[in-house]
């Protein structure tokens, strides 16, 4: 992109009072609009003034990662021409209820007014991610958003119910996208639920996507149908848990054009659809209409009948790219006949029910493949062993493209891990959760140090880290030195005190977001990353030895971040060290609309 | 039972304690924001008139042991909230039996202020400060600065160890709770597909609706999380945690005892939480509901008016 850059003819000088030259802000903006990648069009709004202007004016897409950190009135009057707005709100570790609910449950209204007042005249499309958004939020959204806003996405999202959904439904009439995915709704009376399915307006609708998989009430079929039925350009389908494969495959006969389907249940039900119902009939709904060249991506499978399963394999999994199977238990006896198939895998999600045997089964099939996650199907630290060692290696042997693995097991060993570094160049991120906390290398008893060394040492293009284990101080001795591009970290349990935390801060120069929990870290750490901080997007510490004096220091000599200290223990068991802190540079100083747990410092 | 209970109240017998035996041994030595009300068996100040239980609520089940006291820990925690060496005097064990909303075996700190040193107290380990963090975990995890301040509580008998490996720590394994309470459900389906069993015995989980007056929402807590009804309490605190009003809200309400914890029960009644022993609890409740002081008068009529003129 940069190339363009040095094309364009450097501005012109002014002598006195320069004239607006219309003619190269008309080109300068004409050629900014090639420019997509955020970093280019950061670097090329920092040239001069008139770059400035015109980036701003160009700049289509909007990323605001931290919604505490720019109010909606500043953003709207830079990039008054965004079309699509990302916003992100709550830390990750919110995900695993260590923040308590309610930490800023009215950050979004703001957004929500001014989108309401047309701040942003052009939008289209706006994506949340764990963000409250309240149903009066999206009444107020639904009723005042320009008719040419078309995507609506909801990513970990939290605070609303059917009754927002069906107000986003009635009132935006071109609505090309609605995904509600791995959001946790307010649970509603059963009696209370809204039908948003049936609030669609009459006639064909413009939905391309529409993805409830994570909507816990029933959703009425006939109305869902009807819904299915009129949108003829619909490509993105994920119902949820309540539709039984009989109803599946009447939703499928109305969508030949599908690409991605979240499959609900994946089970026969009790419905007058499912009378009847026999393997052939899915076969043929998998096959029909070439959906076996279209189907790209497969979820879903919320109550798997394993026998289904394996009937569509000849048929859907040659032309598979993705495939989650991450709420289906299946044995590695279900998974090999269909893993077989899926040669052209990209991206896997998985139980580790597959045990070892299931995932070198998959590694010798899918040598595309480039983001696995592999989840535990009992998350407790004394679950039963499914997968070891020997997966991961076996993984690393198979998949030597792979970019992006999730691991969770019980024990590791260190020479697992040095193999994946050295067969994985290409890794970007890494993700270990050995769910016994402190777990040693249990074959050498050693730490897990080497292998997370040789992690950072071998996987150069490394941006994302997540350890876990029986870590010391030499581990993030490792990561500091050899972690150059790491730009996520989450450390948990893990270090043996502050010179841990000192190398990661002194050491990891593109370190972005910092996540710590209970690690025996103190102020002494804290503080030797005083220099970084303002290049951070935010650094969360909880359960660590830090002091309010501490985080009082930070907050003094750093007066951009807002350093907030959460109390999330009930009264009755609260100490006087500090619980969490959360902090995070703002342009707007602190909020005020903070709940009583919280103090901003 | 009644009999034994009112005799208590009337004798002001320090050394008798009616005791449930239940699993759990913790006992808080402060009130918490969500109470539950004493049995029904003993309430006003004087020592006189004994009230007959309100409608609704289902005697208490007869005491499975009767201990004296003193000072051995036995794991039993003290179920309607009547301490046997606080000085033995006949106010405070009255005050042990009258209506407080304080669960039971809690002291309130205003109530018993030198309650707190001598009562029977089985604190959690330390850990407990994340819920029920383990311990027992190997010294890279010590040093977190999580030490009790020095008041009394640090002479409290140790808890009983737990076994280690049982231990479960807030957000650990670091899975989204949907994910893991969906799981537990498919799993829980394909062993009781496996067993032929009755899907609710030995079921893994026990989801029930909580609702609070206030709130804007309901939420799920999952009843096997909790050993006890102290945990339960600590568990909805935590959750409702953003809905305390004020600068520091829980105290306030701690103060009010403004909450109180109610069940709906297999018959479709409204029970005050606190009244069975936990088990039994846990089989009947089919939802919660975190009621306001003032709204509960219905179900405990005369206990209402009683608190009022307890309150300072």
């Amino acid at each position: 992109m940069s190339e363009e850059d040095e094309d364009q003819a450097p501005p012109k000088r002014p002598r006195a009072t320069p004239p607006p030259d219309q003619v190269l802000d008309n080109v300068l903006e004409t050629v900014l609009q090639f420019l997509a990648a955020p970093r280019d069009r950061s670097a090329a709004s920092l040239v001069c003034c008139s770059w400035h202007r015109a980036e701003s004016a160009t700049r289509v897409s909007l990323a605001v990662r931290n919604i505490l950190a720019a109010s909606p009135a500043r953003a709207a009057r830079r990039f008054p021409n965004a079309h699509h707005i990302l916003l992100k709100g709550r830390p990750r570790f919110a995900d695993f209820n260590l923040l308590p609910p309610g930490w800023a449950g009215s950050a979004f209204r703001p957004w929500a007014a001014a989108f309401a007042s047309a701040a942003f005249p052009a939008l289209r499309s706006l994506s949340l991610k764990r963000i409250t958004v309240t149903d009066d939020d999206l009444d107020l959204l639904a009723r005042s958003l320009p008719a040419s806003f078309r995507e609506l996405s909801f990513l970990l999202c939290d605070g609303f119910s059917s009754r927002g959904l069906a107000s986003i439904a009635s009132h935006c009439r071109g609505l090309r996208v609605l995904d509600v995915v791995d959001c946790e709704m307010n649970e509603e009376e059963d009696d209370e639920v809204s039908d948003w399915v049936a609030a669609f307006p009459r006639g064909a609708t413009n939905l391309e996507s529409l993805c409830f998989e994570c909507f816990t009430p029933q959703v009425p079929f006939a109305a869902l149908e009807a819904l299915v039925a009129r949108s003829p350009r619909l490509r993105r389908l994920g119902v949820n848990q309540h539709v039984s494969l009989g109803q599946l495959r009447r939703l499928m006969a109305l969508t030949p054009h599908l690409t991605h389907l979240g499959t609900g249940a994946f089970r026969p039900g009790d419905g007058a659809e499912d009378e009847g119902l026999d393997l052939g009939q899915i076969l043929t709904a998998f096959s029909s209409a070439g959906r076996a060249n279209t189907l790209v991506s497969l979820s879903g499978f919320r109550d798997l009948a394993p026998e289904y399963l394996l009937s569509i394999a000849t048929v859907a999994a040659a032309n598979l790219t993705s495939l989650d199977l991450s709420y289906a238990p299946v044995t590695p006896d279900q998974f090999l006949p269909f893993i077989a198939q899926c040669r052209n895998l990209e991206t896997l999600w998985v139980l580790d029910s597959v045990r070892d045997e299931g995932l070198d089964a998959m590694a010798s099939f899918c040598k595309k493949l480039q983001v696995l996650r592999v989840l535990p199907l009992d998350a407790h630290e004394d679950a039963d062993e499914l997968v070891s060692e020997i997966g991961l290696a076996a993984i690393s042997e198979g998949c030597r493209e792979l970019r992006s693995i999730l691991y969770f097991c019980q024990r590791m060993t260190n020479a697992a891990v040095i193999t994946m570094s050295q067969n994985c160049p290409e890794l970007k991120v890494f993700r270990l959760c050995i769910m016994g906390r402190h777990q040693p290398d249990h074959m050498t008893g050693e730490p897990m140090d080497e292998g997370f060394g040789a992690i950072v040492r071998n996987c150069s293009k490394l941006t994302r880290l997540s350890t876990s284990g029986r870590l010391t101080d030499q581990a993030f001795e490792y990561i500091g030195k050899y972690g150059k591009s790491v730009r996520t970290l989450s450390v948990a349990f893990a270090g043996d005190g502050d010179l841990a935390l000192q190398h990661l801060l002194q050491g990891c120069s593109k370190l972005e977001k910092l996540e710590i929990r209970d690690c025996p870290f103190g102020d002494a750490g804290l503080l030797s990353g005083m220099h970084h901080f303002y290049n951070m997007r935010f650094v969360w510490m909880s359960g660590c030895n830090l002091t309010l004096q501490g985080c009082k220091e930070v907050a003094r000599r750093l007066p951009r971040m807002v350093v907030e200290l959460v109390n999330s223990q009930p009264e009755s068991e609260r100490t006087d060290g500090v619980d969490i802190l959360y902090m995070y540079r703002s342009l707007e100083g602190p909020r005020e609309d903070v709940p009583p747990f919280v103090k901003i410092l | 039972m009644h009999s034994t209970s009112h005799e208590q109240s009337k004798a002001s017998n320090s050394h008798a304690l009616l005791c449930y035996s239940l699993q759990s041994s913790l006992v808080p030595a402060a009130a918490t924001t969500f109470a539950l009300p004493l049995p029904p068996i003993a309430i006003k100040t004087t020592s006189d008139q004994l009230h007959s239980p309100p409608l609704l609520i289902p005697p208490p089940t007869p005491p499975v042991h009767v201990l004296l006291l003193p000072m051995s820990p036995p794991l039993e925690h003290d179920y309607i909230g009547l301490s046997a060496a606080a000085g033995g005097r006949a106010d405070d064990d009255l005050k042990g039996t009258e209506l407080r909303l304080g669960l039971p075996g809690c002291e309130s700190p205003d109530r018993r202020p030198t309650a707190a040193a001598t009562t029977l107290e089985l604190l959690p380990a330390k850990g407990a400060k994340r819920g029920f963090s383990d311990e027992a975990v190997p010294p890279a995890a010590g040093g977190k600065g999580k030490e009790k301040s020095g008041d009394e509580k640090d002479k409290k008998v140790a808890a009983p160890p737990q076994p280690a490996a049982k231990a479960q720590v807030v957000g650990w394994p670091p899975i989204r709770s949907y994910r893991k309470n969906t799981m537990a459900t498919t799993t829980n389906q394909l062993k009781s597909s496996k067993e032929d069993s009755d899907a609710k015995q030995g079921q893994e989980f026990l989801y029930v609706k909580v609702s609070m007056d206030g709130a804007p929402y309901l939420r799920k807590v999952d009843l096997k999380t909790y050993k006890n009804y102290k945990e339960l309490s600590v568990g909805l605190e935590k959750m409702f945690i953003g809905f305390s009003t004020g600068k520091d809200g829980v105290s306030e309400n701690k103060k009010d005892g403004e909450y109180v914890l109610t069940y709906e029960d297999k018959d479709g009644d409204w029970m005050l939480v606190g009244d069975v022993p936990w088990e039994m609890f846990t089989e009947s409740c089919r939802r919660l509901r975190v009621m306001k002081g003032s709204d509960a008068v219905g179900l405990a009529a005369p206990r209402a008016a009683d608190k009022s003129k307890i309150k300072n």
